[in-house]
């Protein structure tokens, strides 16, 4: 309960700080030069101090028996395969691990897109993905993620007439 | 009768093949989408906006209508099949179709489900076609005043009836406007927290964030769920007996009625209405106590009440403008995207897209019918895809979907960030719903704002003035305080009669 209750707490600091820099921007926005009712920074120094003043209620808000229910719903599976005895739950196949290797490979994706191109940056990210994520048919696999990544290329290149970054590939 | 010829010009325009195509694709992909556990109509919608870009408005609503109503009818083929919903609006179907299901009933409650989410969205299109045109009519002598004080209220009301927390769903709220607002301020020109970067000053596409909140993030989360997926139960046969038609025939109609209704109201929509229909059959009901043990009404009434709230949920966003929910939200921005604006107006100068969606609902309904009868148990095999290549197929769905937006890398990583803001959001319950229907309304609401206080010379008790703006901002004001209040009273009178180690 004690430690639930902190989370709250912490996001909370995390949100005041957000707020009061948002609320400084709000104040250096410029105003217009012709005097209006209202100017670009009203809206925004109502929003930073309503934002400033949920996060200290935030701050003081106690956490909901249901909502610890949820978490514990969301951990359960985790639980289930540590105990599972034939299964050993190794460190890349961990939900924790699994969500962060995606986001690098999606960062790299990205850095890469333009320079390798569409198609292999998107064969390469479908493909990788689906095999860390455990699946086995490699053949099905391959060809699953060429037709996609080809497909996709051909219908917004050719169909919709879209350009594609085509990197290494000739196309 | 006026309307009467008014939906013959939408069959018109309905019946025009590209738009049969359409409605089909959009029902079918609608279908697929909202069968996977853990993807809503929201996520449905999301992955499928890429899909309209270029499109004609009318084809292009078509499309996305279908999608939203195919994705509450294919959300409760898992909640029968897997007890695991795919959409929050089908939650209440699992409490008696998953029973079923384990009876080794489960094709007696999809076609159930099927029949009744038929006569539900059959139901709810007749009143959006009656009850639209009378309320466009009203909503004509709207002024900005009345449009800012109903936008508050389908904020709050959307964060009202969000189950989480109520600071949480205000946090989501605000910082759903704080994202609006980024970009330059169009009445004066001023660039607002672009921070210097150009790719800023047109502000964050909206379909960036429904893209990566809805759908990015529903990754992450059921990567961190695991990999456990629920037996399937095998589906056994789809009729239904003459006596069982009797007995649902009550359920579906009250049902359809209250869920059209809920679906009109900001912030209720298909979730609320369906727990609305199911509470109020089980306590109608004369066998009430067999409700979530595998009771026939139990499936029949939540699930004409969902695709009745969700017709019911078209009519604000069609003739206001102003759409009451997160899905809605969705769909305004797609509009607005293709250049079209909904509003009071919509049916005078856009007859096509207003009439041809009514009349597209009437077709798509009969499809979604044909598709769940006989062909459910063959498309009900999508839940047995590998997990892993779905998870990376939803990603790859919304890398390209954001790059065909603007093309630009900028937007793909802004679609990561907000994956994780979106994951984060999950993580510690803050409702996201609220987030993507501000964003929308955002600056929607500070541009009726400004030009409010523009006529009355810079006076705020305009808002207060004008009867109508005045009873929606109470109305908004209730929202938010009457839970809190009521809360308060229930936890004065649970920690009176105890000692006060509660407070310690």
């Amino acid at each position: 309960m004690l430690i639930k209750w902190r989370t709250n707490q912490k996001i909370s600091i995390i949100l005041f700080i957000f707020s009061i820099s948002y609320l400084i921007m709000a104040f250096q926005i410029p105003s217009f030069s012709i005097p209006r009712p209202v100017d670009s920074d009203l809206f925004p120094k109502v929003l930073g101090f309503l934002m400033t003043f949920l996060s200290i209620l935030l701050f003081f808000e106690k956490e909901k028996g249901e909502v610890e229910s949820e978490l514990d719903v969301d951990k359960q599976p985790e639980q289930e395969t540590k105990n599972d005895p034939n299964e050993e739950v190794s460190f890349w196949k961990k939900p924790q691990t699994q969500i962060v290797v995606t986001l690098l490979t999606l960062i790299a994706y990205v850095a890469l897109f333009e320079s390798v191109g569409f198609v292999l940056s998107t064969l390469g990210l479908l493909f990788f993905l689906t095999l860390y994520y455990g699946y086995r048919r490699h053949i099905t696999n391959a060809i699953v993620s060429v037709v996609v990544s080809f497909g996709f290329y051909l219908i917004m290149t050719k169909g919709l007439g879209v350009y594609l970054p085509a990197g290494w590939l000739p196309l | 009768m006026d309307s009467i010829q008014n939906l013959l010009y939408g069959f018109e325009v309905a019946l025009q093949w590209e738009n049969l195509i359409f409605v089909f694709i959009g029902v079918l992909a609608g279908t697929i989408i909202g069968m996977l556990p853990g993807l809503g109509p929201i996520s449905a919608l999301a992955l499928m906006i890429p899909i309209t870009y270029g499109m004609n408005p009318a084809t292009g609503l078509i499309l996305m209508a279908g999608v939203y109503y195919g994705a509450i009818f294919g959300g409760s083929t898992s909640s029968i099949l897997l007890n695991a919903p795919g959409v929050a609006g089908t939650v209440a179907t699992s409490f008696d179709g998953y029973p079923l299901a384990k009876k080794g009933k489960a094709g007696k409650a999809l076609a159930l489900a099927a029949y009744a989410s038929f006569i539900g969205g059959t139901i709810s299109v007749i009143g959006l076609m009656l009850v639209a045109p009378l309320l466009s009519k009203v909503a004509v002598s709207f002024g900005p005043a009345e449009y800012f004080a109903l936008m508050v209220l389908g904020l709050t009301a959307v964060v009202s009836l969000s189950d989480k927390s109520l600071v949480k769903g205000l946090i989501a709220a605000v910082f759903g406007v704080m994202v609006s607002l980024v970009g330059i301020d169009l009445q004066t020109g001023t660039p607002r927290y672009t921070f210097g970067n150009l790719k800023l000053l047109e502000g964050i596409d909206f379909l960036i964030i429904a893209l990566g909140i809805f759908a990015l993030a529903e990754v992450f989360v059921m990567l961190l769920r695991g990999s456990k997926m629920a037996k399937q139960n095998k589906i056994g046969s789809l009729k239904l007996s003459k006596s069982e038609i009797k007995e649902i025939a009550g359920p579906v109609g009250r049902s359809s009625v209250l869920g059209f209704f809920t679906g009109v109201l900001p912030g209720a929509g298909a979730t609320v209405g369906s727990f609305l229909g199911y509470s109020m059959e089980k306590r109608i009901a004369k066998d009430g106590k067999t409700f979530g043990k595998g009771n026939i009404k139990g499936v029949a009434a939540p699930e004409a009440a969902n695709n009745a709230a969700c017709g019911g949920s078209f009519v604000p966003l069609l003739t206001l403008g102003v759409p009451g929910s997160g899905t809605t939200a969705i769909l305004l921005g797609a509009l607005l995207v293709m250049g079209v604006t909904p509003g009071p107006m919509m049916l005078e100068t856009r007859p096509d897209v207003f009439w041809g969606v009514i009349a597209s609902m009437y077709i798509g309904n009969i499809f979604l019918l044909v598709l769940n009868l006989p062909l459910i148990p063959y498309i009900s095999k999508i839940l047995s895809v590998p997990r892993a290549m779905l998870l990376s197929l939803i990603i790859v769905f919304c890398m390209i979907g954001v790059y065909g937006l603007k093309f630009s890398t900028f937007d793909l990583g802004m679609v990561i960030a907000f994956g994780v803001i979106g994951f984060l959001m999950r993580l510690y319950h803050f409702p996201a719903a609220p987030l993507i229907l501000a964003l929308i309304l955002g600056a929607m609401m500070e541009e009726s704002m400004r030009r409010a206080l523009q006529i009355s010379n810079g006076s705020w008790t305009v808002f207060i003035d004008k009867p109508i703006s005045f009873t929606l901002l109470i109305l908004a004001g209730l929202s938010i305080f009457l839970p809190v209040i009521i809360g308060l009273i229930k936890r004065m009178k649970k920690t009176t009669p105890k000692d006060n180690s509660a407070n310690l």
